[in-house]
């Protein structure tokens, strides 16, 4: 479900942490759910955000929108917790994985189409990755998708057309290999 | 003019559908969270802003004297910390190994010697979840009063102030050694010794998850209500006592001692499934017998459908019906088990076994070599070399 912008402008700057935590904890646990894939664990992503707002809430600027600003530090967390997976992975550690798959077993369609995008996507860059999430799951549109991650919006024009492209030659080489 | 992606119906419909999941945060997240990063906020507040700094210098300093000495040292390297809860219980995630949850005020060392791992409990509990290992990786958890080595199970162990200690076990067994006397053998169910009274909180088994619980619940391991004035009877040392009987017979003396047993228990519930899952273990494994097995082991399943060894009765029910070449049968156990325990102790082995059967029946090795790679996840299990040789022969 997309973020509600206009309810998010609308909002007065909120002061306290629980403020923040209240009103937007579902926004984090999704964006970070989306952003993260099964890879993570989508409370443990939200949690490492509201440490960061707990830490930085004083230099929030309230003329700009809580929801970018929340989006972009639930980016950086969720890098950082992916690129901790993967070296957890590297030294067989175990991983921590999200449990949204598992609740939802009663849809076993969209549940595996959810899982074989995260496959695909899991082996596309981290930028273009992004920038197909918010495109293709959450329904924003390329300006909106370059305010968030500080781009331009060609540059992200750029990005999703070659996320697409790689996306459909991944799934399309998955096929073929799956057939043999 | 039709752009490229809209050229591509397959991934398009993919995605499409992928959107569909709606992402929502569990019953209780939010207050589960919020709870975890009040006691994040409170270490924080309680440490000096200098001192952060420099601990958190340190920190990236030592995790990066690590990762190097992960990749150059050799894999059996040494390594210890302490756990320490404050008021609140603390979870613990112990990789491969499997998860802890520490009471609060619990104090614990953990020492990893190579695959080999012992858990020190010197104060507080422990409620854990050890994944399935094999013998010469064992998980030990040492108290004051016993050393308990653990194959792959949940339990939970407690260290009083005046040194005394005691285990429930949920789920699979634990080897108990206390000081000086000889080791028993702690089931599903049963505590050691007999007259304790610990339980898990509602808080630490909420913080353990239920996937973690592997079907076990609080009643597994809190006390038996006392029913009778002699549930405050002295210590038993074995459990197990009054079995006794039948596990110094053998073949088929023992299957009749251990159903006669069942039908006996009657108003005891726990070891009545117990003598049914153990005459049908003695069937199966030491008289070879799986079709007698796996009639004993369904009649457990359909007496206790909810009994705390009902996922121990469904995956011999797999293993017996394997044996006897029943294959649909068997795959159609296999998926129940693997939707009801997705991350289940056994279901490595289940994505294994699954596997196995799929490549005798299925020689293009598609399907089987994803279950075999499912399988491999858990490479240190004792399954693990045969399922690395099926997966070698799918690629050849």
């Amino acid at each position: 479900m997309p973020y509600d912008r206009e309810k998010s402008r609308s909002l007065p700057a909120p002061l306290t942490l629980e403020d923040v935590y209240r009103d937007h904890f579902d926004f984090v646990f999704r964006q970070a759910a989306r952003l993260g894939g099964p890879a993570i664990d989508a409370e443990d992503a939200a949690q490492e955000v509201f440490m960061v707002v707990a830490r930085k809430l004083e230099t929030f600027d309230s003329s700009s929108l809580i929801t970018t600003w929340l989006y972009g530090i639930t980016l950086n967390v969720v890098r950082s917790l992916r690129r901790r997976a993967r070296v957890r992975r590297l030294f067989e550690l175990g991983e921590d994985k999200s449990d949204v798959a598992v609740r939802l077993l009663d849809r076993a369609e969209v549940v595996d189409a959810h899982r074989i995008a995260y496959e695909i996507l899991d082996k596309i860059a981290p930028k273009k990755r992004e920038v197909f999430i918010l495109a293709e799951f959450e329904g924003l549109s390329c300006d909106e998708i370059a305010q968030l991650v500080g781009s331009k919006t060609e540059t992200v024009w750029s990005r999703l057309h070659y996320a697409r492209k790689e996306f459909a030659e991944r799934l399309a080489h998955r096929t073929r290999k799956d057939k043999r | 003019v039709r752009t490229a992606w809209e050229e591509q119906p397959r991934a398009r419909e993919l995605v499409g559908r992928a959107a569909k999941l709606d992402i929502a945060p569990a019953p209780g997240a939010r207050a589960r969270v919020w709870q975890r990063l009040e006691q994040r906020r409170q270490l924080e507040r309680e440490r000096p802003e200098r001192r952060r700094l420099g601990w958190a210098m340190f920190a990236a300093g030592a995790a990066f004297a690590a990762a190097i000495a992960a990749i150059f040292l050799p894999r059996t390297r040494t390594n210890e910390f302490t756990i320490a809860s404050s008021s609140q219980p603390a979870t613990l995630d112990l990789g491969g190994d499997g998860r802890v949850v520490a009471g609060p005020a619990t104090r614990a060392h953990l020492l990893r010697s190579g695959r080999a791992v012992t858990l020190t409990l010197e104060r507080g509990s422990l409620l854990a979840h050890v994944l399935p290992r094999i013998a010469r990786a064992p998980f030990v958890i040492k108290t004051p009063a016993f050393s308990a080595r653990v194959l792959g199970t949940v339990l939970r162990v407690v260290t009083h102030d005046d040194g005394t200690a005691s285990i429930a076990v949920g789920h699979g067994a634990v080897e108990v050694t206390p000081n000086g006397r000889a080791p028993v053998i702690v089931h599903a169910g049963e505590r050691w010794p007999a007259s304790a009274s610990d339980a898990p909180s509602a808080g630490e088994l909420a913080r353990m998850g239920r996937a973690h619980l592997e079907g076990t619940d609080a009643a597994a391991l809190s006390p038996p209500a006392p029913t009778t004035p002699t549930a405050t009877a002295p210590t038993t040392l074995s459990p197990r006592a009054d079995a006794s009987a039948c596990a110094d017979k053998r073949g088929e003396a023992a299957v009749t001692c251990w159903l006669d047993a069942a039908d006996a228990a009657v108003g005891d519930p726990v070891r009545a499934e117990s003598a049914l899952y153990q005459a049908g273990f003695i069937r199966m494994h030491e008289m070879h017998d799986p079709a007698f097995a796996l009639g004993i082991w369904e009649r457990q399943r359909q007496r206790f459908p909810h009994g705390l060894l009902r996922d121990e009765a469904q995956t011999s029910i797999i293993d017996a019906l394997v044996a006897l070449k029943r294959t649909r049968a068997a795959e159609a156990e296999i998926a129940d088990y693997l939707k009801l325990h997705p991350r289940g102790l056994r279901s490595a082995e289940m994505h294994f076994v699954r596997g196995t059967l799929l490549y005798s029946e299925d020689n293009s090795c598609r399907r089987a070599a994803r279950e075999l790679d499912v399988a491999l996840a858990r490479p240190a299990a004792p399954w693990a070399p045969r399922a690395r040789a099926a997966r070698a022969a799918c690629r050849r």
